[in-house]
């Protein structure tokens, strides 16, 4: 078992070694480049954006840059007397912009050591502003998975059940109809009907307004979950009832199904002692995917309930050009999807005996 | 079994729990009696506390409430000057009084001695100095600061003892008191000594150290910023701070913000989008809000590349001798600038873009400012007299179809020939100038001249400008507060600078030049006299007119908002009015 | 975004078959017994057709997408001449709206195309050659799928924007959504291909010395004629909802192109003034998107060999 996490931990880094790559290479395909960004005011000279181009190292060679991003800087050029300036360099020049003074020693830890970089436009380290929103995310992602499942097992069951009956036709409808909206419509339509208009639940936001110190623990703010759960866990639902409803009518059709209803079992216990719980099992396979479909969705939900999650600063960071938050919102998403795959994988070995680890 | 579509889907059943109450503001007199004021903003999180590194809205707006000028400027005259203690409109600045010397290029500043800082330390003039400290590091990149720009100014700044700063700057020009602003006081007994260290310090976004009606509460990312009452404030009118508290909440979409303020989740706006402010002005009919509207300092303006885009130069060699610039192949002529200006219809644009929240531009000077030219009339929208121009500058109208544009026969910079088109940029994101260029590119196409418009990135947009190689463009300026009317940057060959400097459209004119430095120089203006200067300001206006290296098209009038129950509501218009005397504010029970 | 088609896709990835050529024919009997899906096809053609017979349309109104009457905004629907009102620098609605659907349906349409096209290539080569070639675009899918849809979208469109000549934003588009959403089609071709692969006419045509490329086109590329035309129905409509998305994140089409995404979400500011314009651009997304589900789901019941009928 734990030879094989192991083994896909180490098949998945490929993965992620492409990823870390391909938002590398966007990134640095923009143009004005970061330096332009982080000096921009209306007196700028070019010598200073010289400066911070060879404090940031813009001016080397893409792979080295990378390399930088990956792996640190630290290594590269160093301070071994401890006077603050750099004494020796390698893979890169020790004086970076050629004005015969050696620039100072490299201080970034790069990716790999948990070191993303700073924000451009905050100037603070981009993994402690992740962590403050990590939090509102995860809530959010977990209410709306929650609320997905638990409505859309049941249903996908019981339209199964009665396949072409009215509950399956109605609820196959359904589905089709919520995932023509658009998101970010539907948003805005439920904060008019439920925030403005009959004011029974809050416009946005994930906890009310105050200026006592210290978060109001969950229970305390559950209406401001309401709205953006529905939004965000409603096309989940429909996708989950689909696919429960696949599942359980090709567990129908096999053949200890009609062996047990020989036996003389009733139609209900059938289906719900024999049915279901086989039928779950293919969804397992189904939980990674599903994170990545919330991760992008709350890019949105985020942004139209105000909810101060990593989709939101994600692409507020896109807006803004705010490269390093974007490669880190990136990475960390590309992480938990994948880490979501395995997941899946294992859960799916743990519950179908059938599956063997090897 | 496709009749299933025929199927509706009845509502789900949603359960509420329970009903929301929004809590009415029951207040009373009394220090922290007068409730919690909640402002909305759709501008993101502050970036830092730190008056020495912050350059965003969202941390100025915190800035102006937790912490001292170093001069004050008065709400209501829109001026700087010296704090008094007792008079609101002069609280909270460390600069009660300064002397010039005789060449105007000395300023002896004199501080106050009863400001202290919210932990008992005196604030002194080593805590300006501190802010120089860093403001000349910043120049060094050691620090990371916005407020370099003063060293173009300012020579030397010194502590003659705790309360004396004398500052020196490079030349005698008005825009002195300006430039010192910067100085901010910073708590220095708990910055780091060595500035290098200031770029991290947990100070930037908790500053616990600060001096204003309020204290900082905590940042909540994404999320809010609130603010707690600071009964120990000494500027403070009634003796006491009202609020209890002040939220700065973070909405990010334009329509929750209205909706939030409309059903009293929050109770200030500052500055309304305009097509939502009818919403507003009905809740102000029926007694429910108040508002305040008034004469924008942001104004927008459509600018004409006058030097040929092909190639790009300075406007001045290293001896500040002119260099030739050649012409742009259409605005070179000044007879098509005129001619543009005379067929695009402002008044319009400021009724379907504005929907009339504005005041048409006749120049460079926004009316709000004391340099201002009222006689001077804006350019009459007058499409035949546009044409005739455009005849006469050679460019010929064969079809009179909007649809086509003017061919080029006899036009001064282009061969015969060439279609009478050009390309016009805006920053994407914003609506108010999608329309603008929407309009113009229709009015235009009226009289025949076939406009390209697009909206790209606002950092495209810059490096497009930087490099001078556009066409045209609409952007907007927005005024500091006070304002002073220096225009060296954005219209004399000093800003032409290829790559940088904001005078992107190479404009020259020898005497508008000299009238700006005439303008700015104490010594020409009587020591600076407002009367001296606007009569230099009055001329620069007319050549401006007449050369239009820019057409000015309009301001958006501001406009603030508030609970109808919030008392005393008598804000000023400019920069960071709209709070000058909250420390006295309180939601009264029953409106 | 990405999960919005899933429903659709999974169904399809359980359901289709391996279909002949009679099976085709008999698809397409049941197709046309299949009222919903015609009715759901012919709002389609009719969408399209008025869109891009925009201009005829609009000079026979007289109205035009960008003259502008700053007298006349906010019109409402049904005043003369203007049948769906005006917008608010009082250009015709009905003009802009066939216009936006040239945008947005070309978008969709193209963008569709190009990403089946690739998808469609990449997976029948993985599935037919396998090997390295097959580990290779595997690894590409994993790494295209594990980061979220829109945040690729949104970089690779900031970046294409972000150049000084960039292409206009609508092409931008369908570069960025073409390259980006073959990754489900390689996939589910690629699983088809190899089930073709040991097919005995084809290991027969390989026996007779056929070329690898002619066996892909002569005898796997007409076999999956109905799991391409499901997926590009799906495709098509997600598409759509996607660029919608995007406009509301400030980047899709960029005015003063105009497309039913960026008139819906740029409108919502105004809703108090004039509804009209954020309820038109809302409907003909959800219509069109709608219909284009309810093709695709037709098309996969009609080849689905165990549907009853």
């Amino acid at each position: 078992m734990i030879k094989y996490i192991f083994r896909r931990l180490v098949q998945a880094i490929p993965t992620l070694f492409g990823i870390t790559v391909l938002s590398y290479l966007l990134m640095s395909a923009a143009p004005g480049g970061p330096a332009k960004a982080l000096t921009f005011s209306a007196n700028t000279t070019p010598q200073q954006i010289a400066r911070v181009e060879a404090e940031l190292g813009l001016n080397d060679p893409l792979p080295i840059q990378y390399l930088r991003w990956l792996l640190g800087d630290d290594w590269m050029r160093w301070d071994s007397d401890g006077d603050g300036i750099a004494d020796g360099a390698v893979i890169i020049p020790l004086d970076a912009d050629g004005d015969g003074i050696p620039e100072p020693p490299g201080n970034r830890r790069g990716i790999l050591r948990g070191d993303f970089g700073r924000s451009f436009f905050y100037r603070r380290p981009v993994a402690d502003m992740i962590g403050e929103r990590v939090a509102a995310t995860l809530e959010l992602g977990i209410s709306s998975l929650t609320f997905a499942l638990i409505f859309g097992i049941p249903i996908g069951i019981f339209a199964a059940v009665r396949k072409g009956g009215a509950f399956d036709n109605v609820t196959r409808v359904g589905a089709v109809i919520l995932n023509a909206i658009p998101n970010f419509w539907l948003g805005l339509i439920l904060i008019l009907i439920f925030g403005s208009w009959l004011r029974v639940l809050p416009m946005g936001g994930r906890a009310p307004s105050s200026i006592l110190s210290g978060y109001p623990p969950i229970y305390e703010r559950l209406e401001y979950l309401i709205l953006p759960t529905l939004v965000l866990g409603g096309s989940a639902v429909a996708i989950w009832s689909r696919f429960m409803r696949a599942s359980m009518l090709d567990v129908i059709n096999q053949d200890y199904m009609r062996t047990a209803k020989s036996k003389g079992l009733s139609n209900q216990m059938t289906w719900f002692r024999h049915g279901a719980r086989n039928a779950l099992i293919p969804l397992a396979t189904f939980l990674g995917p599903s994170i990545t479909g919330l991760l992008s969705g709350a890019a949105i939900t985020e942004t139209i309930f105000s909810w101060p999650g990593l989709g939101r600063f994600g692409v507020q960071a896109v807006t803004s050009q705010d490269y390093p938050v974007v490669m880190a919102v990136v990475i960390i998403a590309a992480v938990s999807t994948v880490l979501g795959f395995i997941l899946s994988d294992i859960l799916y070995a743990l519950i179908d005996p059938r599956i063997r680890f090897n | 079994m496709r009749k299933l579509f025929k199927y509706l889907l009845v509502g789900a059943a949603v359960s509420l729990t329970g009903a929301l109450a929004i809590v009415p503001a029951v207040a009373q007199d009394g220090p922290g009696q007068g409730g919690i004021i909640i402002e909305a903003t759709f501008a993101g999180d502050p970036a830092s506390f730190n008056p020495i590194i912050a350059s965003d809205t969202a941390s100025s707006r915190i800035i102006s409430l937790i912490f001292p000028g170093f001069l004050a400027a008065d709400p209501s005259e829109g001026v700087i000057v010296p704090s008094e203690p007792g008079n609101p409109l002069r609280a909270n600045a460390l600069v009660n009084g300064w002397t010039v010397s005789e060449d105007g290029t000395t300023y002896t500043f004199t501080l106050r001695q009863d400001l202290t800082w919210n932990d008992g330390t005196p604030i002194t003039a080593a805590d300006s100095l501190y802010t120089w400290n860093a403001i000349q590091a910043g120049a060094q990149n050691i620090v990371s600061t916005p407020l370099t720009y003063v060293l173009d100014s300012i020579e030397s700044v010194e502590a003659v003892d705790d309360y004396t700063i004398v500052v020196t700057f490079k030349n005698a020009e008005c825009t002195a008191l300006n430039y010192a602003s910067s100085l901010v006081p910073v708590p220095s007994h708990i910055l780091p000594s060595d500035l290098s260290a200031l770029n991290d310090d947990p100070f930037n976004l908790s500053p616990q150290v600060t001096s204003g009606p309020f204290n900082f509460g905590e940042i909540r990312p994404s999320e809010q910023v609130s603010l707690i009452a600071n009964q120990n404030y000494v500027d403070a009118a009634l003796g006491y701070v009202s609020p209890e508290g002040f939220i700065y909440k973070q909405v990010p979409d334009q329509t929750v913000v209205i909706e939030q303020f409309l059903a009293g989740e929050t109770n200030v706006i500052d500055n309304v989008p305009v097509n939502r402010r009818s919403d507003i002005y009905a809740a102000a009919e029926a007694g429910t809000k108040q508002v305040y509207r008034f004469p924008g300092v942001t104004w927008d303006y459509l600018a004409l590349n006058m030097a040929d885009p092909n190639n790009p130069q300075n406007g001045a060699d290293a001896n500040g001798n002119p260099i030739d610039q050649g012409f742009h192949p259409i605005f070179g002529d000044p007879r098509v600038r005129t001619a543009i200006s005379r067929g695009l219809d402002v008044d319009a644009m400021v009724d379907a873009a504005l929907f009339g929240e504005g005041s048409r531009m006749t120049s460079f000077i926004i009316p709000a400012s004391w340099a201002y030219h009222s006689e001077l009339p804006p350019i009459a929208y007058d499409p035949q007299a546009a044409s005739a121009l455009l005849d006469e500058a050679g460019w010929i109208d064969h079809d009179n179809n909007p649809a086509t544009p003017r061919i080029a026969q006899g036009a001064l910079y282009s061969p015969d020939g060439t279609p009478l088109r050009f390309t016009l940029f805006t920053n994407q994101g914003n609506t108010r100038r999608e329309a603008i260029g929407t309009l113009v590119q229709d009015q235009l196409a009226q009289i025949g001249i076939q406009v390209d418009f697009q909206t790209i990135d606002f950092n495209t947009l810059l490096d497009i400008m930087d490099s001078q190689t556009f066409d045209a463009f609409i952007l907007g300026w927005r005024n500091g507060y006070p304002d002073d009317p220096d225009v060296t940057q954005l219209f004399t060959p000093v800003g032409d600078v290829v790559g940088g400097g904001s005078n992107d459209v190479s404009y020259y004119n020898a005497r508008f030049v000299e009238l700006n430095t005439l303008a700015k120089s104490a010594t020409s203006t009587n020591g600076c006299d407002p009367e001296v200067r606007a009569g230099f300001y009055r001329e620069m206006q007319e050549i401006f007119q007449q050369d239009l290296p820019y057409v000015p098209l309009f301001t958006q009038d501001g406009l603030y908002a508030a609970d109808a129950s919030l008392t005393p509501w008598t804000p000023y218009g400019g920069g960071n009015n709209l709070y000058w005397n909250v420390d006295q504010w309180s939601f009264s029970a029953t409106p | 975004m990405a999960a919005q088609s899933a429903v659709t896709k999974l169904d399809l990835k359980q359901k289709s078959g391996t279909v002949g050529l009679s099976l085709t024919q008999l698809a397409l009997r049941r197709l046309r017994k299949d009222r919903l899906t015609i009715l759901a096809m012919t709002v389609v053609i009719i969408l399209a057709i008025l869109s891009f017979s925009a201009p005829l349309i609009t000079q026979a109104l007289g109205v035009s997408p960008t003259r502008t009457q700053t007298d006349k905004t906010f019109l409402p629907p049904g005043s003369p001449v203007h049948i769906l009102g005006t917008d608010d620098l009082g250009r015709d609605h009905l003009a802009r709206l066939l216009y936006a659907g040239q945008v947005s349906l070309r978008i969709a349409f193209l963008a569709a195309g190009l990403s089946l096209t690739i998808g469609v290539a990449l997976g029948i080569i993985t599935g037919f050659y396998g090997g390295i070639i097959d580990d290779i675009i595997n690894w590409l899918i994993a790494t295209l799928t594990s980061v979220p849809l829109l945040f690729l979208l949104l970089i690779i469109s900031s970046v294409l924007r972000s150049l000084s000549n960039a292409p206009p934003s609508d092409i931008s588009l369908i570069i960025a959504l073409g390259f980006l959403g073959w990754t489900g089609t390689t996939r589910i071709v690629r699983g088809e291909t190899l089930s073709l692969r040991e097919r005995e006419y084809i290991i027969s045509a390989r026996a007779i010395g056929a070329t690898p490329w002619r066996i892909m086109f002569t005898h796997i590329l007409p076999n999956l004629f109905s799991v391409i035309v499901i997926a590009l129905a799906i495709d098509i409509g997600s598409l759509i909802l996607t660029e919608a998305a995007l406009s509301f994140l400030g980047l899709g089409v960029m005015p003063p192109i105009p497309s039913w995404g960026n008139m819906l979400s740029n409108s919502q500011t105004f809703f108090t003034k004039g509804v009209h314009l954020v309820i038109f651009p809302g409907l003909l997304i959800f219509i069109t998107v709608l219909c284009l589900y309810v093709i695709g789901d037709g098309i996969r019941d009609a080849f689905d060999p165990t549907s009853r009928d």
